[in-house]
């Protein structure tokens, strides 16, 4: 006989179930690895597991049997973990140190110069590139950096600055003069509660942020005020994460439905698809893919078609 | 010149002091200031006491009043300080009614090293269970804040509670009658003396033991350090600086001294005619 | 004089639990649970403007009632604290704040809250010089002394410590002492808080890899 404990929880007005993810049968006792365990709490959260609780036990066992069986396959898949160092603040750097003792050192976000030695002031996984360090960190509120593109809410007119809200603790600046053509005479049409797509100029801890629609040419290309659409907000991670390169989660959207797509750094997406129930699918489909691994996301973009249209 | 230069960098100046090992007020870095102690200068209050330290200039009057006991604690009296550090005694405190985040701390620490070192049986202020107790209110009001306040407050409050006598109070009750008889009048009985001393660390490192209001501002951290009886009955470090634990012991052994110190002055005020002392450094 | 190790006697629990904030802690250390919330960096009121550190202020919620000055010594020590671990010049004209919830307190709230601010404030990502972890403990009427007591462990105290030690040296942060001791007592209790320290800043650690394990379902 098997056996499996399930526990109801409720959290954030979602019903998830907590299973004890060692499932014992007669004789063997097999362990869930935790690229499973998410994915089975995704698949939890989804709409196919909402139905009569009936049904869903059903469903629930009829899954974890699957996973049963294949768990020894899972086992092989598991990635090595270990590999990651995970710092704390305060933590010296040795590594960075060594290396810096004999080469030019580049610091990224989360480490700082401390006398001789090189101290973590955030508490994040360390990364290491040739001579370069830096710490990647769970963030949701924005810290403006110089040339990354925005998302933001027109917040304020005043003369002839518009107030951005851009998730910093101080709204940006954008001039009526930053977005291409605009001159004296041609003043652009923006209004308080547009979304700007926007760059930012100026960047700096002791200024406000300044933001400009147009690149160093005076071209607008993609950025300006967003019509339509809608946004979402996010961890920086997030934004971080689907805007790699190497990242399948757009490619893979896009063979389901055809969209437009604004990533800001700040934490926000702006996001246009042909119908309202189209946009917010493709916005939750972002929002949890957050903590998926890229095999992950694609199996959960393979079935938002499906979804979509039964 | 020494004026700008303290004006432009004030820490840069201490710091300058310090390598010579000395403060810009001529102590030692251990060295605290001289005390002034006159009790029972304000005759309406049922027991008062008037603290100088260095600068630091504070009152105490305490007032007792009949009240009704909690029901969770039947038996027990109140001692209630209240402190209020006005606008008149530091450009720190803007506010008229003397009401700010510091006099909430201040008193609750006040509070704290009273109940802590047992210095009133709270059981003796009962005057009928369940009933009547005395409700004895320490108002302890700063004129000057120039830094340790804590030690003045607490020495002055000592201080206080030694010169508070209450009258005799005979309860009746079965019809509720209260009758306070005046002119038969007997001190508390005051089981235990605590003394606070304020330490505070400057640049990591320095240890200043009473610092002045100046002094604090540039402190990286302070410390409140209450003894009785050679006990300690009261710690606080908000934060600041990380100590040893070598650096922690050698401050109680100080705060410790200071007590003995501080009682003998205690002591000498209460013998004196005219019940004032001053207290001169060596 | 050997010692024996300490562990700490009550389980801790972490979840980052609210969507809205920039960060959040439950976190629940036996009985006792303190529920905290961090904004920032946000816009700063002008008349509490600074402009070489931040503003930091931590509002404290009784569980009942309203604010009493106990509450608001509580909220003071907190505020300090977190102050030290952070590195506020590094966020010159903003404000920070912490909202720290009260949910039940079964010995120990200090310390929990303690350790659950300290929590959020690394989950948010803000710039800090080190962690910081407080351990509760007690001298009870056998003189015998119980590092993070639980409720009925704690009613026959004589002396009750919350101490407070950051990650690099393992020095002494802040204290704050309730009842009467000695000195040998007051260094006994210390040396024992801070080999237990030592548990809290490993469970620190646990769950920061928890978050970049993907293993946890963070709050969004």
């Amino acid at each position: 006989m098997s056996s499996l404990a399930i526990e109801p929880l409720l959290w954030q007005g979602n019903v998830f179930f907590c299973i004890n993810f060692h499932i014992s049968t007669n004789s063997h006792v097999f362990e869930i690895p935790p690229k499973q365990k998410q994915l089975f709490v995704k698949r939890c959260q989804s709409t196919q597991f909402h139905s009569t609780p009936t049904v869903f036990l059903s469903r629930l066992r009829r899954f974890v049997f699957s996973l049963v069986c294949f768990s020894f396959l899972f086992q092989e898949m598991e990635v090595d973990s270990m590999t990651e160092t995970v710092v704390m603040p305060g933590d010296v750097i040795s590594e960075a140190v060594e290396l810096g003792k004999t080469k030019k050192l580049v610091l990224g976000p989360g480490l700082r110069r401390f006398n001789d030695l090189v101290v973590a002031s955030k508490a994040g996984i360390l990364r290491q590139k040739k001579n370069t360090f830096w710490i990647d960190y769970y963030q949701k509120r924005y810290t403006p950096v110089r040339g990354e593109t925005v998302v933001g809410v027109v917040s304020g007119k005043s003369g002839d600055i518009f107030r951005i809200d851009i998730g910093t603790h101080d709204p940006a600046n954008l001039s009526y003069l930053g977005f291409e053509g605009a001159t004296k005479k041609n003043r652009p049409d923006v209004n308080i509660g547009d979304i700007v797509f926007a760059k930012l100029v100026v960047a700096n801890k002791d200024l406000e942020p300044e933001l400009v629609c147009v690149d160093s040419l005076g071209k607008k290309g993609k950025l300006g005020i967003l019509t339509e659409g809608l946004v979402f907000s996010c961890s920086i991670n997030l934004v971080r994460k689907i805007s790699k390169e190497n990242c399948p989660l757009i490619s893979a959207m896009q063979n389901e439905i055809p969209f437009e797509i604004a990533i800001g750094m700040n934490g926000r997406l702006w996001i246009k698809a042909k119908t309202i129930r189209e946009t917010i699918a493709l916005g939750t489909a972002i929002l949890a893919s957050e903590k998926a691994s890229d095999e992950d996301i694609k199996k959960i973009c393979s079935t938002i078609g499906n979804k979509l249209f039964y | 010149m020494a004026q700008q230069y303290k004006l432009i960098h004030p820490v840069k100046y201490y710091r300058d002091y310090l390598n010579s090992e000395i403060r810009p007020d001529g102590r030692e870095t251990n060295k605290c200031r001289n005390v002034a102690v006159n009790i029972g200068s304000v005759t309406t209050a049922d027991g008062s006491a008037v603290v100088k330290i260095g600068n630091t200039n504070v009152i105490c009057g305490i007032r007792a009043e009949l009240a009704k006991p909690k029901p969770s604690e039947p038996n027990q009296g109140f001692l209630i300080p209240v402190v209020e550090l006005p606008q008149m005694c530091s450009v720190k405190y803007r506010n008229h009614s003397g009401a700010n985040e510091d006099t909430d701390v201040f008193s609750c620490a006040i509070h704290d090293i009273l109940v802590n070192s047992e210095c009133l049986d709270l059981k003796e202020l009962s005057i009928h269970n369940d009933k009547l107790v005395w409700a004895i209110y320490c108002d302890i009001i700063c004129i000057d804040f120039d830094g340790s306040f804590l030690d003045a407050a607490i020495l002055a409050c000592v201080a206080a509670l030694r010169t508070l006598k209450l009258p005799k109070v005979i309860y009746d009750v079965d019809i509720n009658d209260i009758k306070v008889d005046n002119t038969i009048l007997s001190p508390v009985n005051l089981k235990a003396m605590p003394i606070c001393t304020t330490f505070m660390t400057f640049d990591d490192q320095a240890m200043i033991t009473d610092p002045t209001a100046e002094e604090e501002d540039l402190s990286s951290s302070v410390i409140n350090i209450a003894a009785s009886k050679g006990d300690i009955c009261f710690v606080r470090k908000p934060g600041g600086t990380p100590l040893s634990e070598t650096q922690m012991e050698s401050l109680f052994k100080q705060a410790l001294d200071r007590e003995t110190e501080l009682l003998k002055i205690l002591d000498d005020c209460f013998s004196q005619q005219n019940h004032t002392i001053n207290q001169m450094v060596e | 004089m050997t010692k024996e190790v300490v562990i700490l006697t009550r389980p801790l629990n972490f979840v980052n639990y609210l969507s809205r904030p920039d960060s959040s802690a439950l976190l629940s250390q036996g009985e006792t649970v303190a529920l905290v919330a961090f904004f920032g960096p946000l816009e700063v009121k002008p008349q509490s403007l600074r402009i070489d550190r931040a503003c930091f202020e931590v509002n404290f919620r009784p569980k009942t009632g309203i604010q009493t000055v106990k509450d608001r010594f509580k909220e003071n020590s907190i505020k300090s604290i977190c102050e030290t671990a952070l590195l506020s010049a590094l966020y010159p004209r903003t404000s920070i704040k912490l909202t720290v919830l009260e949910l039940e307190n079964r010995g120990g709230f200090e310390a929990c809250a303690i350790n659950a601010s300290c929590m959020a404030l690394l989950v948010s990502g803000i710039s800090m010089k080190y962690t910081v972890a407080a351990v509760h403990c007690i001298v009870d009427k056998k003189g015998e002394i119980v590092v993070d007591p639980n409720h009925r462990q704690a009613k026959d105290a004589i002396a009750l410590f919350t101490f407070a030690f950051d990650s690099v040296d393992k020095n002494l942060v802040a204290c704050n002492t309730e009842g009467k001791f000695n000195m040998a007592q007051y260094n006994d209790c210390q040396i024992l808080a801070k080999s237990a320290s030592e548990k809290v800043f490993q469970f620190y650690k646990e769950e920061i890899r928890k978050i970049h394990e993907n293993d946890e379902i963070v709050g969004f």
